[in-house]
């Protein structure tokens, strides 16, 4: 086979490889991105801790959110509750950026699957 | 019997190609790795081999609960691919699913086949939820690929495909009535077949449950949720499984379009459905060693 194209289907090989890996990241970080609080399941996104950390900013003593089923909840301890978003959302997001940045400097497959 | 709280059900009968007890096994040992509540029953027609295979001991550091019962009589033959290369045909004992429901000792049950390795902490969200029965309709490869459309609705144009791989149910009205129906859906499984138009000669749990939430869920498809996580990752049967640690295993992925290209993909705390039986089985004593021993 001609160097050069064994050296294109080499790299297109390592870039499907990186691809996959980069999808299962972003899977990761969706079953990391979930908070329980009483018994209901959330996804911490930023528009959730944003619109909590408004209405205690608004002293608001509670708010009605939608769990990951769109059922709403009553909130009750909006301190607690964003706590636990933000502790899960730093959490999530931390280990996410750091396992990305490892892949991008993997340049070849061993090291993308490592 | 005391009604436990909350707590796994496996079925598993063996064959003469296909050790489901070794992976009922592995299963419920990733089970206990990795979720903190990891009450464990298995359903099966005796106790003899796993005795063979496994100390006093270490069965019961696996199982905290063994429920003996008839094994199916069913005649249920299916393919099953060992890489792209290899098939073979196995008995597929399927049909004791339905009686999950008058089986489990538990008040909150997770259902969940043998051939599912648990390998992140997501199924302990699941516990006390709203909801009385949970099932996912999504599922997806390895390489994040949907399933072919077969996987994904009973026919063309027909229902969508529930995914009986994993299943939440609360003792309630609601899953008692699922339950119930996919007892009827068994017992008629020829007609529901001509009417729904599914497939194959295969007897399908997730065929039944998916016609069974049709039916509870007034024809229309409502009502009854996801998991947390609503994809179900799976390993196709043409896959192979290259290492397994505590946290991950490495695959060996093909492209269904083209079989002699392979993908090395890595799941690092993923749960993932294994439908490569005879690849989950070569990887049998690591599992034991990783987790029991």
């Amino acid at each position: 086979m001609d160097e050069k194209l064994e050296k294109a289907l080499e790299f297109s090989n390592y870039q499907k490889t990186l691809q996959i890996q980069k999808e299962n990241l972003k899977l990761r970080l969706e079953h990391m991105l979930l908070a329980k609080i009483d018994n209901n399941v959330f996804n911490c996104n930023i528009e959730l801790i944003n619109f909590v950390h408004t209405s205690l900013c608004c002293d608001q003593t509670s708010v009605i959110i939608l769990d990951v089923h769109g059922n709403p909840v009553k909130i009750n301890q909006l301190r607690d509750c964003l706590d636990s978003f933000l502790a899960v959302y730093n959490s999530a997001y931390n280990e996410y950026f750091e396992k990305y940045e490892a892949l991008k400097k993997a340049r070849n497959i061993k090291k993308v699957i490592s | 019997m005391k009604k436990l709280k909350k707590g796994f059900l496996l079925i598993a009968f063996n064959n003469n190609e296909i050790d489901y007890i070794k992976m009922a096994c592995c299963c419920a040992l990733s089970i206990k790795s990795h979720l903190k509540y990891n009450h464990i029953t298995l359903v099966t027609e005796s106790t003899n081999w796993l005795k063979t295979i496994l100390s006093s001991d270490e069965i019961d550091k696996i199982f905290d609960n063994i429920i003996i019962v008839n094994p199916p009589k069913q005649k249920n033959i299916r393919t099953h691919y060992d890489s792209p290369w290899t098939k073979f045909k196995a008995p597929f004992l399927n049909n004791k699913r339905s009686s999950a429901y008058e089986l489990s000792p538990y008040e909150e049950t997770i259902l969940l086949d043998v051939d599912y390795l648990v390998m992140s902490d997501t199924l302990d969200l699941v516990w006390g939820c709203e909801d009385d029965f949970l099932i996912n309709k999504d599922a997806i490869s390895l390489r994040n690929e949907k399933f072919h459309e077969k996987e994904i609705r009973l026919s063309k144009d027909g229902i969508p495909m529930y995914w009986a791989t994993l299943i939440y149910f609360k003792k309630s009205e609601m899953a008692k009535r699922i339950f119930e129906l996919t007892t009827f859906i068994k017992e008629n499984y020829l007609f529901y077949k001509h009417l729904y138009k599914f497939p194959g000669h295969l007897f399908r749990n997730d065929y039944v449950f998916s016609i069974a939430i049709h039916i509870v869920g007034g024809f229309i498809n409502s009502g009854i949720n996801s998991f947390p996580i609503p994809t179900i990752k799976t390993m196709d049967q043409k896959d192979d499984i290259v290492e397994i640690d505590n946290d991950s295993i490495l695959f060996l992925s093909h492209e269904p379009k083209q079989p002699w290209i392979n993908h090395l993909v890595r799941l690092k705390n993923i749960d993932v459905h294994i439908m490569n039986k005879r690849s989950f089985l070569r990887q049998y004593e690591q599992i034991i060693k990783l987790f029991l021993r």
